[in-house]
């Protein structure tokens, strides 16, 4: 087939099949959308945990770099016989994926506050949550954002896979390509996946920006 | 105001960090803890905010004993001023300021007023400075906001734990006379640390210096001077200190020998030997050279055709100072009163006078010449 024919056929593709990718669009969107929001829910406070226990911090951080090099297809299988398949095996190896950057990043945001305004901080007769949330949680926030944005792309991308345990998302349509040999189905999946990572990519980019304060950035 | 009783630390490594600590710090004073690094001072300063807890022994904030307060309400009412700044590079100028009255729960239109006094007490415009971010300020500008920071909630001590080491010697400079000013103003307590003894000599009300955990002199900085307790204390203040920087007295800015007359001659003998000394003014003294007055000139010229006149009815009676009186007394009449000279005696016998001249010479370290020749330069 000529390129001319293969770009007809993506647009006829996208045309005629509009409503599968809509729904899968969706799906992938709630899969990695849940599954940021479980990893921050548990990275962000972990990293603040470990901040404070740094002998924990090494293990901690060691075992959920083990899980971020199991390859995912992997994950997903090893999941299948403890979970059956569905998006709740889906949602937790996706959920996995994403612990590693934003665990890493929270601890090393919290770690990396310069101690000086800490201390001045205990000095001055600030409580330890003060000092978090004043100083700690301020100063860190583009960092642990950072680590948000990496785990977001990541796990949009890893998400394709979630049609292998059965929980649908954009993977579905490239899976039907794939095994009816449609190339233009193949791309109609890959393209939207790519679309979504690089929007969030790009929102998330916007935010920590936002979440920078305004004091640091003064001085770039 | 602050006492310490027999306070040691043993850090839990096995390192003993002061043995023993037994120090009184008085109201409003400024006590400087001065040392060699390790020795313990800043250990000992942190004792009081209870950011280190004492080993051993009991410290008491007006009577109280730290260890049976809430460290946080302390520390709120200790105002704490560190030498990296530490000012919250996220929050404004007065934001930072206002953090501990915001923790206190001040009324807004309060917070913002004592913001904008202590702004202007250090000399920074608030209409410019309010607003900004620490990361906006020059190091200096950013120590002076760190200072009246640890002001803004009124505490009635303050620890310093080596504040402007880390500036440029300018600023450093200029923070130390403005904390001069201010404690004029302010009178509070202030533990202050340092490694620097010009530092300490500059700005302290007494001076604790510190070896190996243990407080080896606690004086005035003229005293340590004057009478070094041992070897280290006087290597420490420095030999070179002690022999030329020693605050000039009476002694070294005045002449010795000065034209005298007794009380009971008469006005012409006044007016010879005041041409023939070419002086203008003659220091009158009894015949054990205690000193009694002075005749002037102009006063022997108004009188000089009274011929029952001596010089006991014309003189006049200046204070004189004593001899181990400090150049910056002596300065200070000079600027207030402006007279010609200014007698110094050794338990009312004559010594000598210091002029605007000779002070100058004293201070250069010359040799001082005698009235006359002086009075001959002048002509």
């Amino acid at each position: 087939m000529n390129d001319r024919n293969f770009f007809v056929l993506f647009i006829e593709t996208i045309q005629g099949r509009w409503d599968d990718i809509l729904v899968a669009l969706q799906e992938h969107l709630f899969l990695s959308f849940i599954s940021i929001v479980i990893a921050i829910l548990i990275s962000v406070p972990l990293g603040i945990f470990i901040s404070r226990r740094k002998k924990l911090a090494e293990p901690i951080i060691a075992i959920s770099a083990v899980f971020q090099t199991v390859p995912s297809l992997a994950l997903f299988g090893f999941l299948i016989p403890f979970l059956g398949i569905g998006s709740t095996t889906a949602i937790i190896a996706l959920t996995v994926y994403a612990l590693l950057p934003i665990l890493r990043n929270t601890y090393t945001g919290i770690t990396s506050v310069d101690q000086s305004s800490i201390e001045a901080g205990r000095g001055m007769g600030m409580t330890d949550s003060q000092i978090l949330t004043k100083i700690e949680i301020p100063l860190s926030l583009p960092v642990i954002m950072a680590g948000v944005r990496t785990a977001t792309v990541l796990t949009i991308g890893v998400a394709t896979l979630a049609t292998f345990v059965g929980a649908g998302g954009l993977g579905d349509i490239i899976y039907r390509g794939l095994t009816s040999n449609k190339d233009e189905l193949v791309l109609a999946g890959a393209l939207p996946a790519t679309i979504l990572a690089l929007s969030f990519d790009l929102i998330l980019k916007l935010l920590e920006s936002a979440a920078t304060p305004k004091g640091i950035k003064a001085k770039k | 105001m602050i006492t310490f009783k027999n306070v040691s630390k043993q850090f839990p490594d096995g390192t003993t960090a002061l043995k023993d600590i037994n120090l009184h710090i008085e109201k409003g004073e400024l006590l400087t803890l001065i040392g060699p690094s390790g020795c313990g001072k800043t250990t000992t300063m942190k004792m009081i905010n209870r950011l280190i807890e004492p080993s051993g022994g009991q410290i008491y904030i007006d009577g109280t004993s730290i260890a049976e307060q809430d460290p946080v309400e302390l520390r709120r009412s200790i105002g704490y001023v560190i030498q990296q700044i530490g000012l919250l590079p996220h929050m404004t100028i007065a934001e930072n300021i206002s953090l501990i009255p915001k923790l206190k729960k001040w009324e807004k239109s309060k917070i913002e007023a004592r913001v904008d006094e202590l702004l202007h007490l250090v000399g920074l415009e608030p209409s410019t400075f309010r607003t900004r971010y620490p990361l906006e300020l020059s190091g200096g500008q950013q120590q002076r906001v760190g200072v009246i920071r640890a002001l803004a909630a009124e505490p009635p001590v303050i620890l310093m734990d080596e504040p402007f080491s880390a500036l440029d010697p300018i600023s450093r400079e200029q923070l130390q006379d403005e904390l001069i000013k201010l404690q004029k103003e302010i009178q509070k307590t202030i533990v202050f640390v340092t490694h620097d003894m010009d530092e300490a000599m500059k700005i302290a009300d007494r001076i604790a210096i510190m070896k190996d955990g243990e407080i080896l002199q606690l004086d005035t900085p003229d005293n340590i001077l004057r009478h070094p307790k041992n070897e280290f204390v006087r290597d420490f203040v420095g030999d070179e200190r002690i022999a030329k920087g020693q605050i000039p007295t009476a002694s070294d800015l005045m002449i010795r020998k000065v034209a005298t007359v007794k009380e009971s001659r008469g006005l012409a003998e006044a007016f010879r030997l005041m041409r023939s000394e070419r002086v203008d003014s003659l220091v009158v003294t009894d015949p054990d050279h205690v000193y009694k007055g002075v005749v002037t000139l102009d006063v022997v010229q108004q009188h000089y055709d009274d011929d029952s006149k001596r010089i006991v009815d014309v003189m006049s009676e200046p204070k004189p100072v004593s001899i181990d009186t400090l150049y910056p007394e002596i300065a200070k009449r000079f600027a207030e009163e402006t007279p010609g000279m200014i007698l110094v005696v050794d338990e009312n016998k004559l010594e000598g006078v210091i002029t605007n001249g000779s002070m100058m010479r004293g201070l250069a370290g010359l040799d001082q010449v005698s009235q006359r020749k002086e009075g001959a330069l002048n002509e």
